[in-house]
């Protein structure tokens, strides 16, 4: 009887693991293509549409601003920038790259204003000018000393606040950005965008 | 009712289970005896073999952080706690069936999220990486996630005191005095409240960080106040003495010291009483034992400098005094799982009129119950930090690890340490000594 005990235990043991085996093959890595507009919201934390929302903003406020035009009526010339440190004193870790691109990429193709490599981009710039010195023919090499200096700098800060009582939280980011005139240190433009966020928990899981 | 006799063979049997099913602390010793062999790779090695249950992957996650940090491997450690912060937080939420399993089998099948203050060390050990990496902006994000665990956490035993004092640190590396002074003030009350029950008084170096931001922010009935409670005499023996000045640079040294208690197993096994139906009842209840470290004290030497590292944060004590508080819950959710264990090993004999069944379901209710051990143990047993106030220069660090007795148990020296001007300079290391 126990010897049949064991035998009919192990017959259910190898048939629950035939059963796994079949489930876990339906179990493969799933993947949709998303619109990058499309909004999905995961975690409740910094994601790609807020970064989105950043730039559509900041776009739409720092080419309609009169700092533009004030400075074409006066130079003939469309101003170049340089983009400074956004600074992230918010309380979660925020790549300011993607919205901060996003705007170079429209104020460039605009062709009302011009970008000058920043900090980080222009030591691997200066590393290759000064190897073209060396290696590179005549007629193609790039001489050290022309780079053009930029007229402002584009600084900002992303700030939140987060309250939260239980499995409830206000996320409340606030990005500002501003152009300062490298000549004078006149602030010429500040951009700001506000973005809220209600954040509830589930209470339960499976 | 049917009655069943147990097999003579029955205490044999559960003896023979139980040396096959080591609690989870038991299993861990390989990792901790290459940790104390200095050989942190090795120990990431024998912990990535062990990975073993879902339930069990915050905890793997954490101690895989720690193991990578020992090793110097700060990025990817920072990388594994963010994993671990995130399946917390997915953790967070109450799950039915893991109750049910737990009130069944034992409280180990419940998916560990970490003890409310192993859930505040984990933005401390983060922020503490992205300062020895040199990002203060990184480490910043980290304070103010130290803030919101502590603003949420539930329970006493936070370690709230270190938390706040780093906080402090971390914003006056940045310029940002009031929240310096903020966060400091809250360390200091930290401090003062669990002093006698952690075995930690306040740091001299949070007392002198008080009294020089006080003063900087011409806080006057604040400074005051500390001059009183520190009853800071100078060198003319006056009651008042001049605050500190800021120093121009800094080194910041911690050492972590030993392994956090690791939790063992206490089982007892007796004969249920006959109300409940004869038969063998076991009740297992988790217990933290301390691994008292080699070193209690640690000097710095620069130069022909030297400086004494202060206690800030004493583990051992807070984990204890963590399961001490649940000690009660635990024992009171073992006690109704044995009793349900024993109706349903009664239940089953009952139903299929077989003797043999019911003492099967018996051994195994009586081998499952097992007291949960699992701890963040990779933790060390307390922290010690030191403030060296420097001029900018590449220094050469020499720390000097002493017993009680004030005999120097072991020296290390860092090389080329450079110190620039106006900033802080972080650095770390691990002491395990089993």
């Amino acid at each position: 009887m126990r010897v049949l005990d064991f035998d009919a235990r192990r017959m259910a043991c190898v048939s629950l693991a035939a059963v796994f085996l079949a489930m876990s093959t339906g179990c493969a890595t799933r993947v949709e293509r998303l619109s990058v507009d499309e909004v999905k919201d995961l975690s409740g934390a910094w994601n790609d549409t807020d970064s989105r929302l950043v730039s559509d903003e900041m776009i739409k406020d720092v080419l309609s601003a009169p700092w533009l035009s004030t400075y074409h009526g006066a130079h003939k010339a469309p101003p170049a920038l340089i983009v400074g440190e956004i600074r992230n004193l918010s309380h979660e870790h925020i790549n300011t790259q993607t919205f901060i691109s996003d705007m170079g990429r429209v104020l460039i193709n605009s062709g009302k204003v011009q970008f000058v490599a920043s900090r980080g981009q222009r030591d691997e710039i200066r590393e290759e000018r000064k190897d073209q010195d060396l290696n590179a023919r005549d007629d193609t090499r790039k001489p050290m000393g022309m780079e053009q200096g930029a007229d402002f700098m584009l600084k900002g800060a992303i700030n939140t606040i987060v309250d939260a009582s239980g499995k409830t939280q206000v996320r409340y980011y606030q990005v500002d950005l501003s152009l300062i005139s490298m000549s004078d240190n006149r602030i010429v433009w500040v951009g700001q965008k506000k973005i809220k966020k209600l954040v509830e928990r589930s209470k339960l899981r499976f | 009712m049917s009655r069943y006799r147990l097999p003579r063979s029955l205490p044999l049997l559960c003896a023979l289970c139980l040396t096959g099913c080591a609690t989870h602390s038991e299993s861990f010793r390989a990792v901790e005896k290459n940790l104390a062999n200095q050989q942190p790779r090795q120990a990431l090695e024998v912990l990535d073999k062990q990975k073993g249950a879902r339930v069990d992957e915050v905890l793997y996650l954490l101690n895989r952080a720690m193991l990578l940090r020992i090793a110097g491997d700060y990025r990817a450690s920072t990388e594994s706690f963010e994993l671990a912060q995130r399946r917390m937080e997915a953790l967070s939420a109450l799950s039915l069936r893991e109750q049910g399993t737990s009130f069944i089998i034992n409280d180990s099948t419940r998916s560990y999220v970490g003890e409310p203050f192993e859930q505040v060390m984990v933005p401390v050990y983060k922020a503490l990486n992205y300062l020895q990496l040199g990002d203060r902006d990184g480490a910043r994000v980290e304070a103010l996630q130290i803030d919101l665990k502590l603003r949420a956490a539930e329970g006493r035993h936070l370690g709230e005191a270190f938390a706040r004092y780093l906080t402090g640190i971390i914003y006056e590396d940045l310029g940002e005095w009031s929240d310096a002074m903020i966060a400091y003030r809250k360390a200091y009350e930290g401090y003062r409240k669990n002093s006698s029950e952690y075995r930690v008084d306040v740091p001299g170096f949070l007392k002198e960080d008080l009294l020089r931001l006080a003063s900087m922010l011409d806080l006057k009935d604040e400074l005051e106040k500390y001059h009183q409670e520190f009853a800071v005499q100078n060198k003319q023996g006056e009651t008042l003495g001049d605050p500190p000045n800021a120093p121009e640079s800094e080194l910041i040294f911690v050492l972590n010291n030993g392994l956090a208690p690791a939790k063992r197993e206490n089982s007892v096994a007796m004969m249920a009483p006959s109300r409940v139906g004869a038969g063998l009842m076991r009740i297992s209840l988790p217990y933290f034992e301390s691994r008292v470290p080699s070193v209690s004290k640690m000097h710095i030497r620069l130069e022909d400098r030297g400086i004494a590292a202060e206690r800030v944060e004493n583990i051992d004590a807070i984990a204890s005094a963590t399961l001490s508080e649940q000690i009660p819950a635990i024992t009171a959710r073992s006690m109704a799982r044995v009793v349900a264990k024993r109706q349903i090993a009664m239940q089953i004999g009952r139903n299929n009129k077989n003797d043999a069944l019911a003492v099967m379901a018996d051994v195994i209710g009586f081998i499952t119950e097992q007291a949960d051990t699992r701890s963040w143990s990779t933790l060390p047993h307390d922290i010690h930090l030191a403030r060296f106030p420097l001029s900018a220069g590449s220094y050469t660090v020499k720390i000097e690890l002493r017993d009680r007795g004030d005999n120097i148990v072991a020296t290390r020296e860092f090389h080329d340490v450079l110190i620039q001007k106006g900033k802080k300079t972080y650095l770390s290391y691990h002491w395990i000594n089993l």
